[in-house]
């Protein structure tokens, strides 16, 4: 499902006096089974732009397309199901998204909602909880009962169970601990590359961009500033770090060597590559 | 003196449900800059809740400051305690980003005048001040974190807790953060209990503290902490980039002495290797 923005701005509370700006004359597309990192500053318009996605917001101006659904400020709030099955979005405070009275009750809303049985949905729900690392001890819980990092994978496994074809995670491992972190970017990974998943993914890890993501689009002030590979973007500290988003560690730290005097021809994204560029600098000189 | 002690402290949530704290025993100084780091479900929001009487030790005790938390203190250590929740949509109390950060100071009975000043302060540190007249739940997310550490930063409290506070804040903003509190801390030698995943921030701290399974497993320097391999890998934990490079770097045959904290130290020893060649 390809995904298409023209001409997209979204103005909260239009015609208000409280009116402001989310998004400005937004154009973009996202390919079918691509992996989409969108970044930018605090407040750019990241989220903003997500919801437009499964038409939870719609734009005050220009379209959106998603596969042969086209979404306009016309667009009424009947008929958005199948969208909406398509499009999963695991929200920035994911523990806004959990609602029922126990762990497995809320994972398996989304498939019954959608016409699986209760049984196959509580099934689902079971194998989900152990996709996203969550011992089998906490599928009778309260959803509230957890700890925030407990809750914010409830809420992946909710969106997992749906099985949609468009991921969307709106900075998904914020409140993961380190470990956790890394095994939930190999799952998303996975899905994507197994079931052709389109994922989009927010996020102020740049590292997480530079080792996941093909295409990545910058935001600033509700604009798109940028919209090319993590490779060509990093390879612009300059431009990077005049826009405040940083840069990957590793690039970090080779753009530090070179102002040392190191040679980088190249900037490299990760520590494999780093150490590549650096050890003929250290090991050749003087034999 | 001591801000913090813990001692023997065992917390359980419901009656016959499992002890998620079990026999902590802990000291803070006053002024220190501790990280709280481990898995998810290790107990870390739930020590702190029992930090300022938002629960009460099951068993144990908690002493602030030389004194005794109990019911007739609640009050009193509450107001030396500030805490930036995990999630800020709990913490706020305003219709406006203003009133939000003002309350703080209203409940600890400062002068209107004097609030006024350390509110516009407070969001200016922050740089949320254009924000001053918004509604709190209509912000992003990082802007929801920026105003609830606000909130903290104009209290000044002796004792600041934040529980991932920063967690949705880009690279640049994080820093900000960091050294917001650090500078505070510098002036009024605030103790700052800091829990977070990401280590380059751990790193900084003057001692981390490590949660497995509802236990305090260490406690040590970063460099002590970092240097412990079983550990780091029971508590789920990985390497501060720098100190990564390194190892992997040692592996490649590139040998350095010692452990670096952080790209600084590791690219001065860079730096001294290839001159030296
Ligand atoms: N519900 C809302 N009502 C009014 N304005 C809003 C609302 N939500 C967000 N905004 C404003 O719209 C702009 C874009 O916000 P958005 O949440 O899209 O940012 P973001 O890029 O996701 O930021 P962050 O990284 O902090 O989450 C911000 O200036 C924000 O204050
Ligand atoms: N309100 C509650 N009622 C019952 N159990 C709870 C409650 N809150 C947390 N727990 C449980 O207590 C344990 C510790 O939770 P806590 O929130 O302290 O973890 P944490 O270390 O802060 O984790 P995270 O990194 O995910 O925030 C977890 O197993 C959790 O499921
Ligand atoms: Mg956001
Ligand atoms: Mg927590």
């Amino acid at each position: 499902m390809d995904i298409t923005f023209k001409n997209v701005s979204y103005i909260y509370d239009m015609n208000t006096p409280i009116a402001n700006l989310g998004l400005k004359n937004i154009n973009l597309t996202i390919q079918s089974g691509s992996y989409t990192a969108i970044i930018g500053h605090t407040g750019s318009g990241k989220s903003t732009l997500l919801q437009h996605l499964n038409a939870l917001l719609k734009p005050s101006e220009g379209t959106v397309v998603i596969g042969d659904r086209t979404i306009t400020n016309q667009t009424n709030n009947k008929n958005l199901k199948p969208l909406r099955k398509q499009v999963g979005i695991v929200f920035q405070f994911a523990e806004h998204q959990l609602f029922e009275e126990t762990v497995g009750k809320d994972i398996a809303f989304g498939p019954m909602n959608f016409g699986v049985s209760e049984s196959e949905s509580l099934e689902i729900a079971r194998e989900m909880l152990q996709t996203v690392g969550l011992e089998d001890k906490y599928f009778d819980v309260s959803p509230f009962d957890l700890s925030g990092g407990q809750m914010r994978r409830v809420a992946i496994a909710g969106v997992l169970a749906l099985k949609p074809s468009v991921l969307v995670l709106d900075e998904p491992t914020a409140g993961l601990d380190p470990k956790s972190r890394r095994e939930m970017m190999t799952l998303f990974a996975q899905l994507q590359k197994e079931q052709q998943l389109t994922i989009i993914l927010v996020t102020h890890q740049m590292d997480d961009v530079a080792n996941y993501a093909d295409h990545v689009i910058v935001l600033e002030k509700g604009q798109v500033i940028q919209d090319t590979t993590p490779k060509a973007l990093f390879n612009q500290p300059e431009f990077v770090l005049a826009h405040g988003i940083g840069l990957p560690k590793a690039t970090e730290f080779a753009v530090a060597l070179k102002a040392q005097g190191f040679e980088m021809s190249e900037l490299p994204m990760t520590t494999a590559a780093l150490i590549e560029g650096l050890t003929p600098q250290l090991e050749n000189k003087g034999k | 003196m001591n801000s913090i002690e813990v001692k023997d402290l065992n917390y359980r949530y419901t009656k016959d449900g499992e002890d998620v704290l079990q026999n902590i025993n802990f000291t803070v100084a006053a002024g220190e800059w501790i990280a709280i780091v481990g898995h998810n479900g290790s107990g870390k929001s739930t020590l702190t809740r029992n930090l300022n009487g938002l629960l009460a030790p099951t068993k144990g005790e908690v002493i602030i400051d030389g004194q005794l938390l109990s019911e007739a203190t609640v009050w009193d250590i509450r107001r030396k305690i500030g805490i930036v929740f995990q999630n800020p949509d709990n913490q706020f109390v305003g219709a406006t980003v203003e009133d939000d950060v003002a309350f703080g100071l209203e409940n600890r009975q400062i002068p209107f005048e004097t609030m006024h000043e350390r509110v516009a302060a407070a969001l200016a540190a922050v740089n949320m001040t254009n924000y001053a007249q918004k509604e709190p739940a209509r912000l992003s997310g990082g802007q929801k974190q920026r105003v609830a550490l606000a909130g903290v930063i104009a209290i000044n409290p002796e004792i600041i807790i934040l529980d991932e506070a920063t967690s949705m804040l880009d690279p640049q903003g994080r820093q900000d953060i960091i050294h917001i509190v650090q500078d505070l801390q510098k002036q009024t030698k605030n103790t700052v209990l800091s829990i977070t995943h990401d280590l380059e921030e751990a790193a900084l701290a003057d001692r981390i503290l490590v949660m497995e399974g509802g236990h305090l497993i260490a406690s040590g320097t970063p460099r002590e902490i970092f240097s412990q391999h079983e550990l780091l890998q029971e508590a789920g934990l990985t390497l501060p980039f720098a100190m990564d490079l390194a190892v992997k770097l040692n592996q490649a045959g590139i040998k350095l002495p010692g452990t670096f904290l952080s790209s600084k130290e590791l690219i001065q020893q860079l730096w001294t290797l290839r001159s030296k060649m």
